[in-house]
Formats: structure tokens, sequence, C-alpha cells
């Protein structure tokens, strides 16, 4: 059989002081080689025959090196559109409140004083059994969304034990996550998500240390929030029992150019209190959510900064990797049977779409409130042709040349309808990635920056 | 490189890396026998792709 080099590599300069070595990294299974630099250019001259045996098994392995006829794109695609329609694991999302305590100065969201009616309970129980009796699943996971899911406590105790009992019914291993703005996040109530309600994490919100966050992320009446929060977040993981059933607290730092100096003290702070192995961190670029948010950052200054942001993570001792898995299935969006549920019973197939006004209803796949059998089929519904639209250039979405994409998967269909491309930061830092990787698992970053 | 502070590191750690022995090596699996060999470090993520974190979660 004949071989090319596959379009999905990525190779850095190089890493060591006598030139000689070079990071290829193959973006369809995630996976980085360290190779000669007398390797790389074999493979760029496409002069495979002179590499040994167990390098060409390698590189065949990793995908770094595909049949010579094979379209890429179309394999990928293809194939993502495949798992997609035959996931054994199903994500369904409860809006159960259209209400929240914050009005954070980025958010897309209209919060009112609507929390789901009984009636409303009733249907939405109705609805995950007929969801879960129409095709098998292994798996369900459901999320708790809002607005605040917390301002409707009642609610989610109402439900949770009612879809448990459904899912158990029919063999399907429940689990649930919350995402939350932690400020009602008491360690009694994390007891019960993480007992009684099977939460398998928790994420909370922090843009910063005090001084960034109260900025941002106050209350609609001007208050400070932050260490509320971050009380709660130490009353949990401070917790002898911490994490109950493995459920962890993350903590998400949402980031535009305006608290982007925040990032480093929090980091520090949360050192400081030794969350590092009872926590997950990320940073998030603040992005359109209906709104003008994304024109907050510039994303190639981001990528630049989420480096530094990883030298002190790993300088403080939090462990973890910072090269993606692959990513065959870009959103819940794009699979036969996601469906999120707002307040008013309005069917969706879209977190980023409910509650937000710059939204009309030709997102709305549904409405549940008087018919639990009123959604749309999923050839009907908005994004569910992604893996065609990304195999065609006209459609102008980047991904179609883009070499990450086994990675990214296109990051957010609704994103690219909007018009505003969605590239994550590792479309631009994914070379420094792969050095800053090389050097995690060579050394230990403290040790290297103290010398 | 585009990071300043990565390059700095990158030198400092020049000066004591020996070569590697062998063909290659692959990182990815160092990485993770490194990631897996710490103490009982909770999942990282790296990006969230929506304000409902459905990328951490099993379908994404």
């Amino acid at each position: 059989m004949k071989y090319k080099l596959s379009y999905y590599i990525i190779i850095t300069e190089s890493i060591d002081q006598e030139e000689t070595k070079q990071i290829l990294y193959a973006t369809r299974t995630s996976t980085a080689l360290v190779l000669h630099k007398d390797v790389i250019q074999l493979l760029l001259k496409s002069d495979f025959d002179r590499l040994s045996v167990s390098m060409l098994q390698e590189l065949l392995a990793c995908e770094a090196i595909v049949p010579e006829d094979e379209n890429e794109l179309e394999e990928l695609a293809e194939k993502s559109k495949l798992l997609s329609s035959n996931l054994d694991s199903l994500q369904f999302t409860v809006q159960t409140t259209a209400n929240c305590q914050l009005g954070c100065n980025y958010c897309g969201q209209q919060h009112v004083k609507k929390n789901m009616s009984d009636s409303l309970i009733d249907n939405v129980i109705k609805r995950f059994e007929l969801i879960l009796s129409n095709r098998k699943y292994k798996q369900v996971d459901v999320s708790w969304f809002g607005g605040e899911p917390l301002m409707s406590w009642s609610v989610m105790k109402k439900l949770s034990p009612k879809l448990k009992e459904i899912a158990k019914n029919v063999n399907c291993k429940y689990m649930s996550h919350l995402v939350s703005n932690g400020l009602s996040l008491k360690s009694e109530i994390y007891e019960e998500l993480a007992s009684e309600m099977d939460c398998t994490f928790i994420e909370i919100t922090l843009d910063g240390t005090k001084e960034f966050h109260d900025q941002r992320r106050d209350t609609k009446l001007k208050e400070s929030t932050f260490d509320i929060i971050f009380s709660n977040l130490l009353s949990i993981v401070n917790r002898k029992d911490y994490p109950i059933n493995n459920c962890y607290i993350s903590v998400r730092c949402n980031v535009d150019d305006r608290n982007k100096e925040g990032v480093v003290p929090l980091i520090k702070l949360l050192s400081e209190h030794k969350l590092q192995d009872k926590i997950r961190f990320y940073t998030a670029r603040v992005y359109s959510w209906g709104n003008e948010a994304h024109l907050l950052t510039a994303n190639e200054n981001y990528s630049v900064d989420e480096i530094d942001w990883f030298i002190e993570l790993y300088n403080a001792g939090f462990n973890f990797s910072i090269l993606p898995g692959t990513n065959p299935v870009v959103c819940s969006a794009v699979t036969p049977d996601y469906e999120l549920i707002d307040p008013w019973g309005k069917v969706y197939n879209c977190t980023e779409t409910p509650l937000v006004p710059f939204y009309g209803s030709e997102y709305v796949i549904g409405n549940i409130s008087n018919d639990i059998t009123n959604v749309k089929p999923f050839e009907q519904r908005p994004y569910t042709d992604w893996y065609d639209r990304i195999q065609d250039k006209k459609n102008g979405i980047y991904c179609t040349t883009c070499k990450i994409l086994p990675v990214c998967g296109g990051r957010c269909p609704k994103s690219w309808m909007d018009g505003i491309p969605p590239c994550p930061s590792m479309k631009f830092n994914m070379e420094d990635r792969l050095i800053l990787s090389y050097i995690h698992s060579k050394t230990t970053i403290k040790e290297l920056i103290e010398k | 490189m585009k990071n300043k502070n990565l390059k700095k590191l990158l030198n400092k750690m020049q000066v004591d890396e020996t070569q590697s022995s062998g063909d290659f090596e692959n990182l990815s699996k160092n990485l993770l026998d490194k990631v897996k060999g710490g103490k009982e470090a909770p999942k990282q993520t790296n990006y969230a792709s929506c304000n409902a974190s459905s990328c951490n979660s099993v379908a994404c």
C-alpha cells in the first residue's frame, strides 16, 4: 500500500540545543512524538522506505502516515457523523429556572423570576422517559443549568429522584452535573448533590481574585460575591469526606482583557489553600453569548497568556495534561436525542440560545408544556448537518482546512452560524503546548523556574 | 514559539538535558504516565465550548 504524510500533523521547531529534536503531533489521534530532525525531513519528503520498521509502525498507528488515496477530511467527518448518531450515552439538560442572582456583565441571558411549574416538571419526567424508551442508552448525564439552578433547588429535588428511577428502570447508568455561580452552593447542598443526585462534578466560576471577580460577577443589586463563593468552595473541599462519590468541584475562570491580570493571583490563592489536588481549574475566553462579549479579548493574546497560566499552574503543583483528546463529537447538538428544556417547556438542542433575547424562535425545536411529543425530529433541528457543512469550503467554515480539526471538532456550530469563528486557543498555541508538555514530561517546572 | 517565558524555560532545561536514546519518544505516553503517576489528580479540561460546560461531559 502507498502512504502519504497526514494533513493533520503539526511539527514544532527544534526543542534541544543541538537542534536535532522536534515534536510531531498527529491530531487525528492526539499523539505527540519526539523525533530526530532527519526523520522529520524524511517524512516531509514522503521518503518512508528509509524509516525503520518500528518507526513506520508507530507513525501508522498514530495516523501521522495514512493511505495515499484517503480523503482525510471526508474520513474524519463521516466517522464523526456515524459516531454522533450511535452514541451510547445521552445528554439531557434541564434549565430549571430563568432566575439568577448575578448580573455578570458579559452574560447574554435575560433573567426573570420563573421556575419550572409542577405540571411542567411532570412533563419533563415524561419526556425523559420517552427518550430513554425510544433508544437504548448505557448512561445518561443530566445537566442542571440555568439561570442559577440552585435558585430552583426545590424543582431539582422533585425532578432528580424521578429521573434516576426512570434511568434505573431501563438499566441505564445515571449521572448528573451542575453548572452554578457558587453563591448558594453550601456544604450541605454539595453533600446532597453528590450523595443523592449522583453529581459527578459541580462547576462554579471565579473570574480572578476578589478585586477582579467582583468587578464583573456582582449581583444584580451590585453586591460583591467573591468572598461568599470562595468561602463556600473552602467549606466543601475541606470536608473530611470530600470528594463525596468522587464529585469534584471545577473552577472556571472566564477571561477577557479586563480581568486577565487576575488569573495568576487566583491560581496563587487556590494553591495557598492547597487546592491543587482537590479541584479542577481552567480558564475560558469570554465569547459571544448573543452579544458582543467576544470583542473584549484578542484571541491571539489570550493564547499567549494561556501558556503563562499553564506554567503557573504547573509551578503551583496542579497536575494535568494540556494536550487535548480527540473530539469526534463536537457538541451535544449534533447527537440525535440531545434536548434542553427551559422553564416554560420550550425545547432547544443548544445551551447557548435559551433565555438569550438575541436568539429567536427559529432556535426552538419544540414545546412540551402541553404535549410531550411536540418536538422536531433530528433532521429538522439546527446544526445537525454539521459534518456535511464542514466538508464544503463554500460554507466559509475554516475547519475545512484546519489541522486541529480532529482535536477541536469545530468547537461550536452555533457560533459559526452567527458568523463568529469560535476557534479555540489551541489553534494558536498548539506548538507552545507541545513544547511545554515536553518540558513537563522531562522535569519539574517548579524546580526549573527556581534555578 | 510565541510565549517568551516558555522559551526561557526551554533554554534552562536544555543545559541539563541529554540526548534520548532510540528512534523516538512517545511524548503522549510519557505525559499520561506522569499525570497518572502523580497524586490522585482530578481530570482537567483546557477549554470549554459553551457556558453549560457540556464539553466536560460524556457526549463531548
